[in-house]
């Protein structure tokens, strides 16, 4: 019985780990359908408001109304998988921001998916709507789009330096690991790999640095309301953490190439061309 | 051994008449048990309790839900796909590579370098999306 019941459990977290990863999957494909779909809705809209403007018959009018009502809910449809999406990116990926920070933003992103559903349900429920009334209630959208803006590029943000991060420690953790390895060399042999391993330090501290840079553009980046000012900040951001992979790149390369000379020196079934074959690289 | 038998009839004899076995036990009050207070008529395995029926029930459904949302079974364009296991879920086999501490630091940096292969800062996909905020017009009478 209790080996059943072990069972169970033991398939039910197998269960949720992949579902998890799934699930995320998922919403991202569901905001790329529902993105595509606005767009073509967004085509009728001006097509039909075009003819409207040219016309302005009683068919080209009911067109319009009946195309703008469609985009108005199409374009609520949109952002509210494309938040979706980001909450799932939040929540599943490694090392994401401080467990504060990523709750403060899956409570504004949920926050905003409830006001998109709500206002979703109000256009739905329009029956033969006036244009005017329509445009009342896509001013609302137009009123909080700064700030839906703000929130977008915010987790894109966290999500974004939160996959650095994670990059980060697992360098550290490896440099750790290597200078046990040289602790237990004799002193000769230590000493040019000590040497080595300072290089490995330093790589991984100006990684460090530009990931501190990234979080400043953050911190920036929260304070501005309009949305010219944060693209400059977010593409800054990007910046830092791209050189900050680029040194965690080299770190690597130093890290194998220490990791292969200690082999060397222990003559262990490690060899050289055993980690150069499985990485599908040489030094 | 005290039994009486009956013999055999010899050959060119009349045989004697067959005896009707009795088949079935005879229907006693009470269950018999054996020395060892065991019922031989009602085998416990024979029956089992329907509480384990139900959980096995569940856990042969949760196994196959797992599989099936674990190798990611989706739906695309009416054709199910079956994507190739992750890159980061594939690690050495423990039993082609013995376990020591450098089999451990050689395997934490070759993740460490699929990490690095894997993570795009681009997520171009995933920008914001451009949505037409003033959808407003007026008509000019």
């Amino acid at each position: 019985m209790r080996k059943i019941t072990a069972l169970i459990i033991a398939f039910l977290v197998l269960f949720i780990s992949q579902a998890s990863f799934v699930w995320a999957q998922k919403e991202i494909e569901d905001y790329f359908f529902q993105y595509e779909k606005y767009r073509n809705v967004y085509n009728d809209f001006v097509t039909a408001k075009e003819a409207y403007l040219k016309y302005q018959t009683l068919t080209s009018k009911d067109e319009a109304i009946e195309t703008t009502q469609k985009l108005i809910d199409q374009r609520y449809q949109a952002l509210r998988t494309y938040f979706l999406a980001l909450k799932s990116k939040l929540r599943t990926a490694p090392g994401v921001v401080g467990a504060d920070y990523r709750e403060q933003l899956i409570s504004q992103l949920d926050k905003e998916i409830n006001w998109l559903e709500n206002q979703k349900g109000e256009v739905n429920g329009l029956s033969k709507p006036s244009l005017d009334d329509l445009f009342v209630i896509s001013d609302r959208f137009e009123d909080k789009s700064e700030e839906i803006k703000s929130l977008s590029y915010q987790s894109l943000s966290a999500f974004l330096l939160g996959k650095v991060r994670s990059l980060y420690s697992d360098s550290v953790v490896i440099t750790d690991f290597l200078k046990d390895e040289v602790f237990d060399l004799e002193v000769t042999q230590a000493a040019q790999m000590t040497d080595w391993l300072k290089e490995v330090e330093n790589k991984n501290y100006l990684s460090q640095k530009e990931i501190e840079l990234a979080e400043a553009n953050l911190e920036l980046l929260k304070k501005k309301k309009r949305e010219n000012q944060m693209v400059p900040i977010y593409h800054d951001l990007k910046v830092n953490l791209n050189n900050s992979k680029q040194y965690l790149s080299q770190a690597y390369q130093f890290q194998q190439e220490i990791f292969n000379i200690l082999n060397k020196i222990k003559n262990t079934d490690n060899s050289v061309e055993s980690l150069e074959e499985e990485n599908g690289s040489g030094l | 051994m005290d039994q009486d038998f009956e013999a055999p009839p010899i050959s060119g004899d009349e045989p004697a008449p067959l005896k009707e076995l009795e088949t079935e036990m005879p229907k006693q009050e009470g269950v018999p048990l054996t020395q060892d207070g065991l019922n031989l008529d009602k085998p416990a395995s024979v029956k089992p309790k329907p509480r384990i029926l139900i959980f096995v029930l569940v856990a042969v459904i949760a196994i196959l839900i797992g599989i099936m949302i674990g190798i990611g079974i989706r739906t695309k364009n009416g054709k199910v796909i079956i994507p190739s296991p992750s890159p980061k879920l594939v690690s050495p086999s423990p039993i082609t590579t013995p376990m020591t501490e450098d089999t451990t630091l050689k395997d934490k940096i070759v993740s460490f370098k699929k990490s690095l292969d894997q993570v795009d800062l681009e997520e171009l996909s995933l920008n914001p999306p451009l949505l037409d905020f003033n959808i407003r017009f007026k008509v000019e009478d």
